[in-house]
């Protein structure tokens, strides 16, 4: 069963971000910047259909992209509902002066998680807890139950969820050490009936992909990543990868 | 002279997210003026029920409050009012409400560009002044999805009815 389940506009956006990760989009800014941590901001894309950019102006820019694009890149690998995202190159004509990250939107009728999500945890758990171990993987500590960086709706086939915002992951905070953050905490799923299988599954579909594929997806984004960034964002990828086992406790389970 | 913090929100309903060109149904406009250390002023207007033709475009599985607006909005204004913080620092409640309604929602409370210009607190003056202000903002809550309208034979009004509903509070 695919746990990304986006409008069905989105499916024309997918697998060409994920092709061709830096590409020339003149979009339309049709709002403000919101008040978070980087700024992001809704824009029309030449198509019609809506996608956030960030960051703001005035905050770090090509590091925090480039999590944006890594995030979803991988998460697109293993079939989990994360935004996709591509990088903009800058372009005058429509003010983006510097590389944004353009995350696209993918749920009609999007509700952020503190709007009553919690309620639907049971509906969406393997959703959930995926991404959870995902999270823990990329060492991201921004989806530790953040109220806004989870998106879902409900509809007559179930709940659906869109995980956004990544930019404090990959070790945001300390670059030198891979496991500087722990396992992430997500949604209230790790006690849930069957969230250990989901986990197993989770681990091993991490485990399991092809070292060259990801090494491939970080050096392509050489246009706003450093060698030395690259190495050392592959090397804290390929360190929580071999740790995830013992950080999520499923040593002998 | 009392410095002044003011914001206006426009309270909106995007039927779809992921199109720029889809219906926005208006939902309501939120209205505060804090005047550290003075007095605070916190209006909304909004309309009391969605046509039965905007709620058909409205994922009311994901948005039943939607189709029950009234409760919905009072409670709103109840939680602008009572934000933590709002009352004894210049914090205003409104801001707080606006970002759990952020542009990831597909209701959102939307920063209009409009100054307010609530000016220094008199208090004769600026409560009306607010009162009034808002209420000019029901000609922007109209309905954007009615049935056809069939004509009968009825004088004009000078202005359209709009069915809205208006709080305030004042301390």
């Amino acid at each position: 069963m695919s746990l990304r389940k986006f409008a069905p506009t989105a499916a024309s956006y997918e697998d060409n971000w994920f092709d061709n990760p830096i590409q020339d989009i003149l979009v339309k800014i049709v709002g403000q910047y919101s008040a978070t941590a980087d700024g992001a901001c809704p824009v029309e894309l030449p198509g019609g259909s809506m996608a956030y950019m960030k960051p703001r102006p005035d905050t770090q820019k090509n590091l925090v992209v480039a999590r944006e694009k890594i995030a979803a890149d991988l998460a697109h690998l293993l079939g989990l509902p994360v935004a996709p995202t591509v990088v903009k190159r800058p372009n005058p004509a429509d003010g983006a002066c510097y590389h944004s990250a353009l995350s696209l939107v993918c749920l009609a009728a999007g509700r952020t998680w503190q709007n009553g999500g919690q309620v639907h945890v049971a509906s969406c758990f393997e959703a959930l807890e995926s991404l959870r171990v995902f999270w823990s993987w990329i060492g991201d500590i921004d989806h530790n139950g953040h109220p806004g960086n989870l998106v879902y709706q409900v509809t007559t086939g179930g709940v659906d969820v869109v995980a956004i915002d990544h930019s404090y992951s990959l070790c945001h905070q300390n670059l030198n050490d891979p496991l500087t953050s722990g396992a992430c905490n997500g949604y209230q799923t790790e006690h849930l009936p069957q969230s250990t299988e989901v986990r197993r599954k989770q681990i091993a579909a991490i485990q399991a992909l092809d070292a060259t594929e990801i090494e491939r997806l970080v050096r392509r984004l050489g246009e706003i990543l450093t060698i030395p960034e690259q190495d050392r964002i592959l090397g804290i990828l390929d360190v929580r990868s071999k740790a995830l086992i013992k950080m999520l406790k499923m040593e002998g389970v | 002279m009392t410095a002044v913090r003011e914001a206006l929100w426009r309270v909106e309903f995007r039927t779809d997210l992921t199109q720029g060109a889809a219906p926005v149904i208006p939902v309501g406009f939120l209205l505060e003026a804090h005047w550290k250390g003075h007095a605070r002023w916190l209006g909304l207007v909004f309309r009391r029920k969605l046509t039965r033709l905007e709620l058909d475009s409205v994922n009311v599985l994901t948005w039943p409050e939607m189709s029950n607006l009234e409760p919905f909005m009072t409670n709103l204004f109840g939680e602008a009012w009572g934000f933590p913080g709002s009352d004894s620092s210049s914090a205003l409640g409104s801001e707080g409400l606006a970002a759990r309604f952020s542009p990831f929602n597909a209701l959102q409370f939307v920063r209009e560009e409009t100054p307010v210009e609530a000016g220094h607190f008199d208090p004769v003056q600026s409560f009306a002044s607010l009162y009034g202000k808002l209420l000019g903002f029901r000609a922007r809550l109209h309905p954007i999805l009615t049935a056809p309208i069939v004509p009968l034979r009825r004088k004009a009004k000078e202005h359209d009815d709009v069915d809205v509903e208006v709080l305030n509070k004042a301390a």
